[in-house]
């Protein structure tokens, strides 16, 4: 087997919140390998956005190791590790009015990326033309200021602008989910070709099961800094080991007018979110898990590999399946 | 007689005419859902039905009776009875519809002292068993602290509290779970349905989301460029949905059962400043005909069920055979 393009391990992002540690993400050890997209989701507050800025080098880290082809990544990056970057990972924003400068045109704007690279003049003219083109824009929006532009344009000025340096991997951060549903799907299909086109590998972060479901060859589910579950996206949709991700699933509302599932399902969250610290034992799930039995409260799970199935990190995976089995 | 009827609603702010043909009808106890992409004019129509609208919009209905009296006659004080008392309102941002400055308590005990005269203490008190109706531990407590020390999915609890503690007839809901996690949505969307059938209440429900609509809602329309484009029961929008936008808009969400390749529909919203004078998807629809180029009316595609699209004219000569069709198998279909 191949080096995975992204390897990282224990990784740790902990703020401090008044005398508390939070513990935004907390040991995480994940690999993407080239070309594959790999889907994260999670509710909000699970760190699945800070997962992703700190692989972009954007969040600096309390402890872990991040390699990005084989090179063990420093903990904050100088200017020159930003250039070095800029071929290896790239990063989409969720705002696209936010992350493109309002002073510069769009030209300008999708050049940028180029200059620091040392590419000028006519070439990178010339590139930021073939890209304004690749993602279904006339060349007279290149004029224009980002004001200008409707929300579904932007983001493929943010697509375009990730992609033109040809990073080995694109970390994409709720793309569509400030989009209206039709341009979503334009969005989601531009992003799908650009990805085969270029064989680049992917993370993708969304809430939105279904749009992760439909673009990530492989999907991890996220909870309170935590990987509770990781595998292939068919069998983490099909086959949930996880409580959390059984529950996750089980709360998407799939457009079916006869599969209702509301009060009938779901149990009644009473427990308030809170956010997970780092002095936090045992399960961060087990509050809100109808499983949880003494153990979990005090033992951390850890993700259990499977032959078949996905992984994941659950004390009471065999009982599960034992009354699944029953059922 | 309904509790709601809206007939050709127009909204204009400046030189954007937000909402040019807006029909509705809500029966009490009914929950409709208005369905349309951001720009349509769903929000537009909501703020117009609270009496929201500022005073500069030009606001025009051919017909608008609510709980049996002409809206278009009503004046200024009038209206400031309805509000919040018989008609209600969920905004999206709880965060920024709520008061900073003012505890949760005092904010949803407020339309109480307000409309039913209650005094401080006695509104306190409904507002705290409000709370804890809607599963908020601690309410007495809660009710004590400000917007700030909430989180999403509490506000928007508390956010439902103040709309619905006057029992109002029509609540209107705008996106009131889009900015919620799912697990936190599937648990607002539950309350709302508890608050419905327990209270009787109307609830018009404005969402992008196709999923939540088929989850809530009885009946649905959709909204396009500022026009009602279809109207019908759930079922007969979901599952025979008539108008081309409805059709393509279904095509363009992921679902989780079986993912299929997305078809984006093509192009870009007209723009409301100059809407066309024709049918206002035409430009993006794939079963353009000549006679798209002027304004279609709703036309009937079923019982209750209504779509703005020539196709479903008397005189189209496919639905005339689709039609014959039908008769030559009995009326089975």
């Amino acid at each position: 087997m191949t080096a995975p393009l992204v390897d990282i391990r224990q990784l740790r992002c902990h703020f401090k919140s008044g005398a508390n540690l939070l513990a935004a993400v907390d040991g995480i050890n994940l690999q993407i390998t080239a070309g594959e997209v790999l889907g994260l989701v999670g509710e909000s507050g699970s760190g699945k956005s800070t997962l992703g800025r700190m692989i972009a080098g954007l969040q600096s880290r309390s402890a872990g190791k991040i390699y990005i082809d084989g090179k063990d990544m420093p903990h904050s990056y100088r200017r020159h590790d930003y250039r070095e970057m800029a071929t290896q990972v790239q990063m989409v924003f969720q705002d696209s009015y936010a992350s493109l400068n309002p002073r510069m045109t769009i030209l300008a704007s999708l050049q940028e990326p180029l200059w620091s690279l040392g590419i000028h003049g006519q070439a990178a003219r010339d590139k930021a033309a073939y890209w304004l083109d690749r993602v279904g824009l006339p060349q007279s929006a290149g004029e224009r200021y980002p004001h200008e532009l409707s929300g579904g344009q932007r983001q493929r000025i943010g697509i375009a602008r990730a992609f033109i340096t040809e990073p080995k991997l694109v970390i994409c951060d709720e793309p569509v989910s400030a989009l209206d549903v039709s341009v979503q799907a334009q969005i989601i299909n531009l992003l799908q070709e650009l990805q085969r086109e270029h064989n680049t590998a992917m993370l993708f972060i969304a809430h939105d099961l279904a749009v992760v479901r439909f673009l990530a060859t492989r999907t991890a589910v996220m909870y309170l800094g935590e990987i509770v579950e990781i595998g292939p996206t068919a069998a983490v949709f099909e086959a949930p080991r996880h409580p959390y991700t059984v529950r996750l699933l089980a709360a998407h509302l799939d457009g079916n007018p006869k599969g209702r599932i509301l009060n009938k399902s779901l149990p009644a969250q009473t427990i308030a979110n809170r956010a997970p610290l780092a002095t936090d034992r045992g399960c961060r799930f087990a509050p809100r898990c109808h499983m949880a039995e003494l153990a979990c409260c005090d033992t951390p799970p850890w993700l259990q590999p499977s032959r078949v199935r996905t992984e994941a990190a659950c004390h009471r995976l065999v009982d599960i399946e034992i009354l699944r089995s029953r059922a | 007689m309904s509790l709601l009827k809206l007939r050709s609603l127009q909204v204009s702010i400046g030189p954007v005419k937000a909402v040019r043909d807006v029909s509705l009808s809500l029966e009490a106890g009914e929950c409709r859902a208005l369905v349309g992409e951001s720009g349509c004019g769903k929000s537009v129509t909501a703020m117009t039905l609270l009496g929201l609208m500022p005073n500069a919009a030009k606001i025009s209905a051919e017909e608008w009776w609510f709980a049996g009296r002409d809206m278009t006659q009503i004046k200024e004080r009038e209206w400031r009875q309805l509000q919040g008392n018989q008609i209600a309102m969920i905004f999206q941002n709880p965060m920024t519809a709520l008061d900073p400055t003012q505890t949760i308590g005092a904010q949803i005990a407020e339309p109480l002292r307000i409309h039913k005269g209650l005094s401080r203490r006695e509104a306190k008190m409904r507002a705290i068993a409000l709370l804890e109706r809607l599963a908020i531990a601690n309410p007495a407590q809660r009710a004590e602290q400000y917007p700030f020390e909430f989180s999403g999915g509490m506000l928007q609890r508390a956010m439902i509290a103040m709309a619905v503690v006057c029992e109002p007839e029509l609540l209107i809901a705008d996106e009131p779970t889009t900015a919620l996690d799912v697990t936190v949505q599937a648990e607002v969307l539950s309350l709302l349905q508890e608050m419905r059938e327990s209270s009787g209440t109307a609830m018009l429900f404005i969402t992008h989301d196709l999923g939540v609509v088929a989850e809530i809602a009885d009946s649905v329309s959709v909204m396009y460029a500022g026009q009602t484009v279809e109207s019908g029961s759930l079922h007969d929008v979901f599952s025979r949905e008539a108008h081309p936008y409805t059709q393509a808009l279904k095509r363009a969400v992921p679902s989780l059962e079986n993912p299929k390749p997305l078809e984006a529909i093509a192009g870009t919203p007209p723009d409301l400043r100059q809407p066309p004078s024709g049918c206002g998807f035409a430009a993006r629809c794939s079963k353009r005909m000549a006679i798209c180029e002027e304004s279609p009316p709703l036309m009937s595609c079923g019982e209750d069920h209504l779509a703005r699209c020539w196709l479903w004219h008397k005189d189209h000569p496919e639905r005339w055979r689709e039609a014959e069709a039908v008769s030559l198998l009995g009326g089975k279909l």
